[in-house]
């Protein structure tokens, strides 16, 4: 392959991630695996309800390993800045990710959670 | 009009014949942040034409946004440069811009060119209506931002061949689309998103925030090619063409800095 052409299959990479980045991801639906990253569950193997594991969770003191240890292993967004959100999420009527209810959780650069949040599953328009 | 006083004669600056030959080109791609200056132009008369609609009390600036890590965003010099002059063009402390519709920089075909490298940083429209706190927008603003600048070719990809892409967004019927996804970036890194419209509030799923890296594994990989880049912590997505909510809904925001 010249180089031109390994040029502009790379350029055929970028272009396909661009369109995907403005057109493939975020189709707003979700695997609600229940062993995989972002479904909660407590060391005994429940699975808590929103309200119940956003009680496990104390602002300016609980860590990443805390909230691992209490409700498994979560959703993870990692950022440069440090920071990183943690998601932890239900199935709502039907694997819309706008239908699912969710708990975010914010870890400051020190690793302890500074916010948490209980967003309601919303009911998909027909 | 451009400014005079701001605009300096490519003539002028030509040195006599006998000096050693300096030229400079102008009106051409560089490897320069750059973009067309009819193609902003025609974000601005699209604005005129559609912000009685959609965004009465609103007025229009451009950014400037980071896309590489270490771009100095202070002392950018931004000119509109053509085929015979140049003409600086304030940039704001937040960097935003505005930009005069001038008939020569048509004439010439001008460009619009930051003395920063090519994708180090990208552009999006501003629209604002004015008294609104900081953390608070106005969604038919922000759905006009989306229609300006896909009007005005502002969303930077690093593909070469955009011009498949602009085929695919350069139609603001993509901002209509329930599914568009048109990538805002806030002032501060985001907590969360909520539209309220009277009664009704709605906050954003996970996978509208930070280019959805919460549901693309593969993001990492592609973000060298989005203008996102430096930017994840601040980008959002919006139902754009979801006419259940108005033009009037407020999109507020909390920052990961605010208290708690």
């Amino acid at each position: 392959m010249t180089n031109a052409a390994v040029r502009v299959a790379l350029r055929m990479a970028a272009f396909t991630a661009c369109m995907c980045i403005s057109g493939c991801v975020a189709t707003g639906t979700f695997n609600p695996a229940p062993e995989g990253p972002g479904t909660a569950r407590t060391p005994t193997g429940e699975s808590p309800a929103p309200q119940a594991a956003m009680n496990k969770v104390v602002l300016g003191k609980s860590t990443k390993a805390d909230v691992a240890a209490a409700l498994g292993p979560a959703i993870v967004v990692s950022f440069d800045s440090g920071y990183e959100v943690w998601v932890y999420r239900w199935r709502g009527a039907d694997t819309t990710t706008r239908a699912a209810t969710e708990v975010v959780l914010l870890f400051d650069p020190s690793g302890r959670a500074t916010k948490a949040r209980l967003r309601p599953g919303y009911e998909t328009p027909k | 009009m451009l400014s005079p006083s701001n605009c300096t004669a490519v003539a002028a600056q030509e040195r006599p014949r006998q000096a050693p030959q300096q030229i400079t080109v102008t009106g051409i791609s560089r490897q320069d942040v750059e973009k067309p200056y009819r193609k902003m132009i025609q974000g601005i008369e699209y604005f005129e034409q559609a912000r009685a609609a959609l965004a009465p009390a609103a007025s229009l600036r451009f950014k400037l946004l980071p896309r590489k890590p270490g771009t100095e965003m202070d002392h950018i010099v931004l000119e509109v440069i053509g085929s015979t002059f140049s003409c600086t063009v304030p940039v704001a402390p937040d960097h935003t811009f505005v930009l005069a519709q001038d008939v020569k920089a048509v004439e010439e075909d001008a460009v619009v060119s930051t003395n920063r490298k090519r994708l180090s940083m990208t552009w999006r429209a501003d629209i604002r209506a004015p008294g609104l706190p900081a953390h608070i927008r106005r969604l038919g603003d922000l759905r006009l931002e989306c229609e300006v600048g896909l009007a005005a070719g502002l969303v930077s990809n690093s593909s070469p061949v955009g011009k498949i892409f602009d085929l695919f967004t350069d139609s603001k019927g993509y901002c209509h689309r329930k599914d568009s996804l048109y990538l805002y970036f806030a002032e501060r890194p985001i907590f969360s998103v909520t539209l309220v419209a009277g009664a009704r509030r709605e906050a954003l799923p996970i996978d509208r925030l930070y280019a959805s890296a919460s549901d693309d594994p593969g993001l990492n990989r592609d973000l060298p090619f989005c203008d996102c880049e430096m930017l994840v912590d601040r980008t959002y997505f919006l139902p754009l063409g979801d006419r259940s909510w108005p033009d009037d809904t407020r999109v507020e925001f909390e920052f990961m800095d605010d208290g708690p």
